[in-house]
């Protein structure tokens, strides 16, 4: 009887793609009801991939600024994602 | 230092990015591994990070860019007359697109030429494969033939120049009362360069060649 050889796929599963893409569209709405401030400290770290230092440049604010943005902002997209019911892992 | 769920809170993004010095790191982790309150915060804040930096970038709507120049630049000028009726073309109105479209039409002229169809009656047959090597075929053979032709026809009219040439000296020679018959007029080729379109030029050539090639000369020549 034939057997389906199964093969592990060098990219993402379907599923987990799929899921992505719904992890990015729930993370877009949380964004938008996150302070500009906050929202934009937050996009260039984690989205844009900048380090402080750029943050800092960009923004014209002081590095401690930028750090209390990036903070205060990280802990509160994760509050109102888990208000939406979604928990990141 | 001593760590407190307070201080855990206001530095934890630089606890999690590593900005932290050594001793920091370390006084944070171990009061985050003994403490629930934290140890679920850090937990809840890596795993945004992680899927912010998983998820792929947002691809950019295509009125974006239109729209961000409105707000900033204010709203576009409205277009009047003609521009305004060949506005949908501006996407397209770019000499690439000419050049690809002039390209394209020429292709498909020299092709369907090539493949013998003939746009003014077209029939179902032009498509068929067998017909279609036909009519390369036969246009290819032409080429060939025509080809032949034109260098052969070159050929034949060098060999009569040279000819020409050779013979020329000879009628230079002769006196010139042998010629006309109008007093005025010259009938036969003149050097000047200004005589050379005049009708009289070729039939004078006419004349001479007729004499100098007779069919017995042609027949060499051929």
């Amino acid at each position: 009887m034939p057997q389906i050889e199964e093969k592990e796929s060098a990219g993402r599963r379907p599923d987990q793609a799929a899921s992505l893409v719904e992890l990015g569209l729930q993370l877009q709405r949380a964004l938008g009801k996150l302070s500009p401030d906050l929202r934009e400290a937050v996009i260039l770290r984690d989205l844009e991939g900048l380090d402080y230092r750029e943050i800092q440049l960009v923004l014209e604010v002081p590095e401690g600024t930028v750090k209390s943005r990036i903070n205060r902002g990280r802990i509160e997209l994760a509050r109102i994602l888990e208000q939406m019911g979604v928990r990141p892992n | 230092m001593n760590w407190n769920c307070e201080e855990v809170e206001a530095r934890l993004s630089e606890y999690l990015d590593g900005e932290l010095s050594a001793a920091d790191q370390a006084g944070c982790a171990a009061h985050i591994s003994g403490c629930d309150r934290c140890r679920e915060l850090v937990a809840s804040v890596r795993g945004l990070v992680g899927a912010m930096h998983a998820i792929e970038p947002v691809e950019i709507p295509l009125r974006l860019v239109p729209a961000i120049l409105e707000r900033t630049l204010g709203p576009k000028k409205e277009a009047h007359g003609w521009r305004a009726w060949f506005g949908w073309l501006r996407p397209v109105w770019h000499p690439r697109f000419a050049y690809g479209a002039l390209t394209i039409i020429l292709t498909v002229t020299v092709l369907s030429q090539a493949l013998g169809i003939q746009w003014r009656k077209p029939t179902l047959a032009d498509l068929n494969p067998v017909n279609m090597y036909r009519a390369v075929d036969r246009e290819a053979h032409l080429a060939y033939a025509r080809a032949a032709k034109y260098f052969g026809d070159l050929r034949v009219v060098y060999e009569i120049e040279s000819k020409l040439r050779s013979v020329e000296p000879e009628q230079q020679q002769k006196p010139p009362a042998a010629q006309p018959n109008s007093p005025g007029k010259s009938e036969g080729p003149s050097n000047n360069p200004l005589d050379m379109n005049r009708a009289g030029f070729g039939r004078g050539h006419r004349t001479r060649l007729a004499s100098i090639l007779s069919p017995a000369a042609l027949r060499s020549v051929l």
